[in-house]
Formats: structure tokens, C-alpha cells, sequence
């Protein structure tokens, strides 16, 4: 009997994964989230401009453990609030332009259901202070049509929004010098 | 034959609401995926002359050999909106397996559609929407391509970093070609006896030698290279690097020195097409919402025209209708 429950599970397992067969869909999402902070430019930058320093400014980031430098290439591992890992890989970075954009290179649906994304962030100058931008291209953690409601589109935007906002928040409270 | 012509044509030019047809030889296609609009725009004054709604989330175009038909895959229902060109309509939508993504229209008609979670492409009858054989190829069927002379039917597998080249004759896969990683588009080279892959996640485009069907060479392009087009005498190759929001030029850029070149776009720059003669480029960007139209003789963005949004496919038409 245990066997056959082993067998199941693992059964449940085989098909679960297949289910979840690209970590990358058809459709693709848009999350764009921007904030304007009292600070200059070159000192929201310097709170941000460090890869691995994710979790030193994002909230909903407990822990960030990153690799590379800031070269094209890097990765890093950050651990979210609730416990779960996601790896990211830096593509671009620009220190004059003040951006860098990064992609999901290994996703983690159970914590955060987005199956891909690439995301870049940019600080630009807004009258006395600043204005960053963050904007990312995703797709949701089941890409299969007719997904669970946990796994559909509107939970990865919902997922992707609530990062995004949460990371903007405590970038400005920090470079405000607020936290 | 004269006068019923002249009626069509008549019918043709009333049912579009105008004077003058709006849908000549080499209007420009754009498919918006977020507002789920087929949108036609007039290269001749770069302005919009038709917005045609569809289904939910349109997300890949083509255009059939003979230019009067689009066709357009709708993933996340499982469905294929057929449009009459001529007259500016949803002819029929046909049901296809699965999440189809990938398209191609062979000269006689067929109609061949990848689906993005099976693994498969399939052969689809147009008139009944009946599957008529599938052939399974490697995991995440992105674009597909099909020779002009129908012999060959390239997919391209993103999950497993390869290319499937399939004899459309007998609809099995000939060979595999490994590229890098995550091929998303292709194109054909309009001379003939090559291809070109975009291999989104490694940032890099892969040629292959379609006599000898053997990957030639791969060269490093911008961030995450999703759209691919060549110009007319296939010398050069463009490739839209979304992450990077560039347009690359592999090649000889037409006008400009040899070599190669980044030409920055809008954001998110997805499908890319050129007009005949291979003087502008037109590409969709899917996160501004809007079309650069770059002009290759300089090598410059020359305008850049809204259009409704989470634009993707690009396609020119090429048949003669309406005039």
C-alpha cells in the first residue's frame, strides 16, 4: 500500500511537471511601476547600483547572495519574505545611464507564480529629485490555457506589481534617508 | 468579367469606408496582443488606415504566400482567426490544439500552427479547421518558417535550444540543429539556402545553412533578441533585442559602413519587418506601444507612430488587391 501511494505521488509529481511543461509562455505580461523620490539621482543610484544589494533596499527581499560583480552575466540568489529562492542573471548595466536589467534564470512558482521575466530599472532625473522606473516582461506560473486562478495571469501581475511597489517604497524611504 | 470586377472593387473600396483602399500592396500589418487589434498602416504617409478587432490575445501573425489572407494565433484559446484582407474581416476563426503560437501558409494553402505546450506543430485544413497531421519537435514551439518552394518547415524549440527542420511532404522532423539558448525567432533569407535564428536568452543569432542543414555560425547580438528580418538581397540581418531596446544590424547596412550596428528603438521591440525595396524598417514595441520605423538608408529612427497596445507581430502585405 505504501508502494502504491509512493507511486502516486509520484505519478502526481510526473504530471504536475508536465503540466508546467515552459518556463515561458506565449502571452506575455507588462508590469511598469514608477516612484518620485526627494533625492538626487546620483544618490538614489548609489542606494541601488550594487547587483547584490537587492536586499539592502527591497523589502520583500530578505536576503540577496550575488555572484559576478556588476558585469553582465551575474547572478544573484535572493530569498523572498516568505522563504522561497529565486535566481536572477544581470543582461545590461549602465552606471552613466543610471539602469540595469536583469532576467528571472530560475523561477520558483510556489513563492512568486511568474514562470519568466526580464525587468530593468532605471533612476532619471525629476525636477529637484528623481523619478525610477521599473518595468519587466513576464508570464504567468502556469502556461498551459485555462490555469488555476494561483497560477493565471491576474496572480503574476497582482505578484509582479506587489514586488515592484513594495521595492520602490523602500528604495525612496531609504534614499530619503526615512529607514 | 470587367463590370463584376469593377463591382468588387467598388465594394471593396465602400465596405472600407473610404475613397481609396487602404489596403494596397505593402500596407504594414502591426498585431497588438494587449488590445487585441489587427491595425494597417499606409508605409506611403506612416499613418493608420484600419484597425480591425479580434479574440482575446492575439499573439503571432503571418501573412499567406499570395497576401490576401492573415492569419492570426490566439494562445491562450486555442484558436486561429483567419482574415480576409481585401475586405478588412475575421473571414472565420478556426479552433487549433492547444496554445498555438507559431504560423506558417504554404503557397497552396496549408496552414501550419505550432502549439506552445504539446510540442507539436500541426498541419491544419483551413476550411474545416481539421488537424491533418502533427509532428512532435522539441519543447515550446516558438516561430516557424516554410521555404517558398514548400520543402522545408523550420520550428524553432525554445525549451530545448534547437531548431526543427521537418519535410512538409512526408510531416516528419528530417534533423534537429541545437542553437543556444532560447531560439524565439526566425527568418528566411528572401535569395535563399539559409535562416536566421534569434536565441533570446543567449543573446545571440545563429545562422544555418539550409542545403547542407547545418548551423553556420553564431554572433553575439543585444540583450534578449526576440524579432528577425532580412533585407531584400539578404545581405543583411536585423534583430530586435527587447531587453536592450535596439535594433541590430548584422551585415552591410545598406548606405552606411560595413559592420555592425545598434540603432536604439522603443522599449520592448518585438517583431520587425521591411518594406520591398528594403529602405525602412517597421518594428513593434511591445512596451511603449508603439512602431519605429527606421530608415536604413541613414540608419536612423526616422518616426515613431502610437498604435493600440502591446503591439508584437509586424508583416507587410504583398499581394496587389484593392486598386
Amino acid at each position: 500500500m505504501t508502494l502504491t501511494k509512493q507511486a502516486l505521488l509520484l505519478l502526481a509529481g510526473l504530471m504536475f511537471g508536465a503540466g508546467m511543461a515552459a518556463a515561458h509562455g506565449p502571452t506575455p505580461q507588462k508590469g511598469e511601476e514608477k516612484i518620485i523620490i526627494a533625492a538626487p539621482p546620483d544618490k538614489v543610484w548609489a542606494v541601488i547600483k550594487e547587483f547584490g544589494s537587492f536586499a539592502e533596499w527591497n523589502p520583500a527581499v530578505t536576503k540577496c547572495v550575488a555572484e559576478g560583480g556588476n558585469a553582465a552575466g551575474a547572478t544573484r540568489v535572493i530569498t523572498l519574505k516568505n522563504g522561497g529562492e529565486l535566481t536572477e542573471g544581470l543582461d545590461e548595466y549602465d552606471d552613466k545611464a543610471k539602469m540595469y536589467a536583469y532576467r528571472l534564470s530560475k523561477e520558483n512558482i510556489e513563492v512568486f507564480p511568474v514562470s519568466f521575466y526580464s525587468a530593468t530599472i532605471t533612476v532619471k532625473p525629476a525636477g529637484d529629485g528623481s523619478e525610477v522606473e521599473w518595468v519587466g516582461r513576464f508570464y504567468r506560473a502556469d502556461t498551459n490555457n485555462e490555469p488555476p486562478e494561483n497560477f493565471n495571469d491576474a496572480a503574476a501581475v497582482k505578484a509582479m506589481q506587489d514586488f515592484m511597489k513594495a521595492g520602490l517604497e523602500g528604495l525612496k524611504a531609504k534614499a530619503e534617508g526615512k529607514s | 468579367m470587367r463590370t463584376l470586377a469593377g463591382f468588387i472593387f467598388a465594394a471593396v473600396c465602400l465596405s472600407l469606408g473610404g475613397g481609396a483602399a487602404p489596403l494596397q500592396a505593402g500596407t504594414v500589418l502591426v498585431l497588438s496582443q494587449t488590445a487585441a487589434q489587427l491595425v494597417a498602416i499606409d508605409p506611403e504617409t506612416d499613418t493608420i488606415r484600419g484597425v480591425l478587432q479580434l479574440d482575446t490575445s492575439p499573439a503571432n501573425l503571418a501573412v499567406s504566400p499570395d497576401g490576401q489572407r492573415a492569419f492570426v494565433a490566439h494562445a491562450d484559446i486555442g484558436r486561429i482567426s483567419i482574415i480576409d484582407l481585401p475586405s478588412w474581416t475575421v473571414a472565420v476563426a478556426i479552433p487549433a490544439p492547444g496554445s498555438p503560437f507559431g504560423l506558417a501558409v504554404s503557397q497552396s494553402g496549408k496552414l501550419y500552427a505550432g502549439d506552445w505546450n504539446s510540442d507539436q506543430v500541426h498541419e491544419i485544413d483551413t476550411a474545416t479547421g481539421r488537424v491533418l497531421r502533427s509532428a512532435v519537435i522539441g519543447k515550446a514551439p516558438a516561430h516557424l518558417a516554410l521555404t517558398p518552394d514548400g520543402q522545408l518547415l523550420i520550428a524553432v524549440a525554445r525549451e530545448t535550444n534547437a531548431v526543427s527542420i521537418i519535410d512538409p511532404a512526408s510531416f516528419t522532423v528530417k534533423t534537429t540543429l541545437a542553437v543556444e539558448r532560447a531560439p524565439f525567432a526566425i527568418a528566411l533569407n528572401p535569395r535563399g539556402g539559409s535562416a536566421v535564428v534569434a536565441n533570446a536568452q543567449a543573446g545571440s543569432a545563429s545562422t544555418i545553412d539550409l542545403g547542407k542543414l547545418t548551423v553556420t555560425a553564431s554572433v553575439p547580438v543585444g540583450a534578449m533578441p526576440y524579432g528577425v528580418a532580412y533585407s531584400g538581397d539578404g545581405a543583411t540581418v536585423l534583430i530586435t533585442n527587447q531587453q536592450s531596446g535596439t535594433v541590430s544590424i548584422l551585415g552591410r547596412p545598406m548606405g552606411s559602413p560595413a559592420g555592425r550596428a545598434a540603432i536604439k528603438v522603443g522599449s520592448y521591440p518585438e517583431g520587425i519587418a521591411l518594406n520591398s525595396d528594403s529602405t525602412r524598417a517597421y518594428v513593434a514595441n511591445w512596451f511603449s506601444d508603439d512602431v519605429s520605423i527606421i530608415d536604413l538608408t541613414s540608419g536612423k529612427e526616422a518616426a515613431r507612430l502610437k498604435v493600440p497596445g502591446g503591439p508584437r507581430g509586424v508583416a507587410f502585405t504583398t499581394g496587389s488587391f484593392g486598386r
